[in-house]
């Protein structure tokens, strides 16, 4: 029996009430790895009739109005959508961005809160890595589905071709297509390395299908320190080499737009107002998902208060720090911008995108500002769940203002106009979540959700010790 | 066969432009652009490569027109060309016009994003060219299908031809004898087509106007079509 | 000869099986937690995952350099007056072409020094997953009594002839 199984079970002795309050942190909480394992499994395999019937839903509508409807653009043209000149570009770049930040989640989870040993970050980092995959294979869809040829994209990819050309480094699109790939690789294999010992808890648990795919997957892991040493090791690089390459790609997503020489577009501050959002939007999609998971899943061991609260605390920084950013932005324009710009600000703030841009500042400044301070309210599963929609629906708001507002005005007022988004853009952004909820209900049940290790490695750092009449939780450093 | 090198040029002259509209309809035949019909034109798709652009100006009596043909300035530093992932636009340096490359676009639609001017058009959907109008065709020119940008491109087919006829015969390049068909339909000769490099041809002559002017010049796109500065005009309503 | 303990006892058995004589490069021990080598008592392992990292870094900046400063010149189009190479989006790429071999380098790097992924029947006990610490020793035969008294002494579960296994 292992030091901290002992501790707890000795019989006839009553807990003192401030053990008890501890009891409730999850790394204060250690239950035999036996009984963690087999609660993982378990809800890994759970598929009962909801979870199919779900799950068909999804799959009607992500082929219906994700598939169906592109393929119809496809062979219609992209005369379906409601773009035209000046619009150019319209909801599937808004989407697509929105897309990007939505994956900033996984990596500012599992990476910086790993490198600043935020310890809440234990159970929490897979599903949410699981997100930055899912949501970025969502997101360069986007960049097809945006494509007026698509069948010629592949183009985009550097390859000698008999024609001797290749891709054009000058466009923000082939520094977009670099930076994508490469957080996609990046943030796929920074799920894979961890998983690797849970795949190998799960190959010796369970036969059939899955004991097949998880022997594949496991590649012959034993748990021998050489193959610890070097996991932790990969594991320490990836997490200090992701978090650039995070910044890098919404960077350069929102250099996309302020490469050009469109009004509101050209600014300075799109690259570090854009990783902001992202991580905004992101971390409040997290909360979503991670509520969403732990009441279908039953999870309620593992992501407890303490890892909601914390999240939803840098919900509310990130809120204050997206303020900042938006009102450096909109306050340059206001002051000193010229008449151009200036015609930009009547819009948002009285024209035609008035009614989302206020809808955008109550979702964003208001309700996080009016209610996350609240530590109550930060632990109510049901509050969270409408804030952070809320805040998603803010966010993507805040994409549409930028991209297809914003282009409505230019230099030359004979080219101003509008744009309204037609069926076919709303019914490939409806079936765009679709496609995530459904990869990521599909993906929840084939790898185990939890990194068991390292919760029961956060269990083996903590324990309780006394400090005058105080009992205090205590982290060890267990880390070479 | 030494390549010589041209800078094609455009000057308009703003008090000549009576937007009659025949320049637009010219291109339309020379180059193979579609017409896209009422609907799609009320959705703003039209895709006239060259259009007038009208200005109201005043009121009651005193109301009157403006009229700017408005084509692709063939930018020295095109904004749309350093965008393309495709390479599908980019400077031609033997005669230094902006180029769209048809087979290599795949419809990313940046290059019109990018255009102050937006003097880019999309192939929103398939042309659509109804008997007899089909039969009208260019054949020296591609009709574009849906998905790609097309925009104006200094009639190049014609640029070429005269160049090729010439060479063929023998006879040196009468730059001052090239048109495209909007400057070769004016009626009263607002469009003037030429070699800017040629400090005696009509187009550069005109470049040094006082009354010449570039358009959003300060956006440093360096426009190669150059405006003359209207005098007073009047169209009087009612 | 594979056995199961917990980490105090696990220590324990580690220092007398040393004191034993057995090296420690004859000691195998398998966990299924990262236990930092003092706390058992293990030496440090070096790895090679750092260099192999860094040739990555290395081919990186060359692919980089590949496709943003030499392929430009195999097929030369200007484009809105700017140089052939431009500095700054040179810069960007090179550091996206870096991370990515990087990345992909240090993963490579990972299974190639694990001899992931392998089929071989290797030596393990599926019951390490429920927290216990598995000890595998190889010594010579005069040795084995010794080492299984060590064990014993230690509370170890399962004590038996390791035999390789399919995983």
């Amino acid at each position: 029996m292992s030091v901290l199984d002992r501790a707890e079970s000795r019989p006839g002795v009553a807990r003192p009430r401030a053990e008890e309050k501890h009891r409730k942190s999850l790394l204060l909480d250690p239950r035999p790895q036996e009984e963690l394992n087999t609660m993982v499994l378990e809800a890994m395999q759970r598929t009962g009739r909801e979870y199919w019937i779900v799950v068909g839903v999804l799959v009607v509508l992500a082929l219906a109005a994700f598939l169906g409807t592109w393929l119809y653009m496809i062979f219609s043209g992209m005369g379906v959508t409601g773009l035209s000149r000046p619009n150019y570009w319209g909801t599937f770049i808004a989407s697509f961005i929105f897309w990007i930040g939505i994956s900033h989640a996984g990596t500012f989870i599992s990476a910086i809160l790993r490198i600043f040993s935020a310890e809440y970050r234990r159970p929490i980092t897979r599903a949410a890595e699981m997100m930055t995959t899912t949501s970025l294979l969502v997101a360069a869809s986007f960049l097809g589905i945006h494509v007026g040829r698509v069948w010629v994209s592949y183009w985009i990819v550097p390859y000698p071709n008999q024609r001797g050309l290749w891709p054009n480094y000058h466009s923000p699109f082939l520094w977009d297509e670099m930076a994508i790939i490469t957080y996609l690789i990046g943030s796929t294999l920074y799920l894979y390395l961890p998983l690797i010992p849970d795949l190998a808890m799960a190959r010796d648990r369970l036969a059939g299908w899955r004991g097949k795919l998880y022997r594949a997957m496991a590649l012959g892991w034993t748990g021998t320190e050489g193959q610890w040493h070097h996991l932790h090791l990969a594991i320490k690089i990836f997490s200090v080499v992701i978090i650039p390459v995070m910044f890098s790609v919404h960077t350069i997503v929102s250099w996309d737009l302020a490469m050009t020489k469109s009004i509101g577009w050209r600014s300075s501050i799109f690259a570090p107002y854009f990783i902001v959002g992202a991580v905004f939007s992101g971390l409040s999609a997290a909360i979503t998902v991670l509520l969403i998971a732990r009441s279908s899943m039953k999870l309620h061991y593992f992501i407890r208060e303490e890892h909601i609260n914390g999240l939803a605390r840098l919900v509310l920084i990130f809120s204050f720090v997206w303020t900042y950013f938006f009102f450096a932005d909109f306050l340059t324009e206001w002051y000193g911008g010229d008449a151009a710009g200036h015609t930009l600000i009547t819009l948002q703030t009285a024209g035609q995108m008035a009614p989302f841009w206020y809808t955008m500042l109550f979702f964003n400044i208001v309700v996080p500002w009016l209610t996350l301070w609240n530590g109550r309210i930060r632990r109510s599963p049901i509050a969270l769940l409408l804030i952070t929609i809320g805040i998603n629906i803010g966010m993507y708001l805040e994409r549409y203002i930028i991209v297809t507002g914003f282009l409505r005005r230019n230099h030359m007022p004979f080219n101003w106009g509008d744009y309204t988004p037609s069926i076919v853009e709303i019914g490939i952004l409806a079936g765009s979540l679709c496609t995530f909820l459904l990869l990521y209900a599909l993906l929840s049940r084939l790898v185990p959700l939890i990194p068991v290790w390292e919760v029961r490695e956060g269990q083996l750092t903590h324990s309780l010790r006394r400090v005058g009449r105080a009992t205090v939780p205590t982290i060890a450093e267990l880390e070479e | 066969m030494a390549e010589d090198k041209y800078k094609w040029g455009m000057a308009i002259d703003l008090d000549l432009c009576t937007g009659c509209q025949a320049c637009v309809v010219a291109c339309h035949a020379e180059n193979n652009v579609p017409t896209v019909g009422e609907v799609e034109t009320t959705r703003r798709r039209s895709m006239h490569w060259i259009r007038i652009e009208r200005y109201w100006h005043g009121e009651g009596s005193e109301l009157r027109a403006e009229f700017m043909p408005l084509l692709c300035q063939h930018c020295e530093h095109a904004p749309c060309e350093p965008v393309c992932p495709m390479y599908a636009t980019y400077h031609d340096p033997n005669n230094q016009l902006n180029i769209q490359v048809y087979n290599r676009c795949a419809g990313i639609r940046y290059c019109g994003v990018n255009c102050p001017y937006k003097v880019r058009h999309f192939n929103w959907f398939d042309p659509y060219f109804p008997e007899p109008l089909n039969e009208q065709l260019n054949p020296d020119v591609t009709v574009r299908r849906r998905g790609i940008m097309e925009k104006c491109m200094f009639c190049v087919q014609r640029i070429r031809r005269a160049r090729e006829e010439a060479r063929a015969l023998g006879v040196p390049f009468d730059t001052e004898a090239v048109k495209p068909a909007c400057v070769q339909t004016c009626p009263t000769d607002a469009l003037v087509f030429g070699n800017l490099l040629d400090p005696e041809s009509r187009v550069a002559q005109l470049a040094r106007s006082p009354r010449a002017f570039l358009l959003l010049e300060d956006l440093g796109t360096k426009p190669s079509v150059s405006y003359l500065k209207r005098g007073e005009s009047y169209v009087r309503t009612g | 000869m594979g056995s199961f303990l917990d980490i105090e006892p696990s220590a324990d058995a580690l220092d007398d099986l040393r004191s034993l004589g057995i090296p420690d490069g004859d000691i195998s021990v398998m966990s299924s937690l990262p236990y930092s080598p003092d706390i058992l008592g293990r030496p440090h392992l070096k790895t090679r995952l750092p260099v192999i990292g860094l040739v990555a870094v290395v081919l990186g900046l060359l692919a980089g350099l590949f496709f943003t400063a030499i392929t430009p010149h195999l097929y030369i189009v200007r484009v809105g007056g700017q140089p052939i190479v431009p500095l700054p989006p040179t810069l960007l790429l090179l550091y996206e072409f870096t991370m990515l071999f990087l990345i992909v380098g240090t993963f490579g790097g990972f299974l190639f020094l694990n001899h992931f992924p392998t089929d071989k029947p290797q030596y393990y006990d599926p019951k390490l997953n429920d927290g216990r610490i598995s000890i595998l020793v190889h010594c010579p035969a005069e040795k084995v009594a010794e080492a299984t008294a060590v064990f014993e002494a230690h509370g170890a579960q399962d004590i038996h002839e390791p035999e390789r296994r399919e995983l």
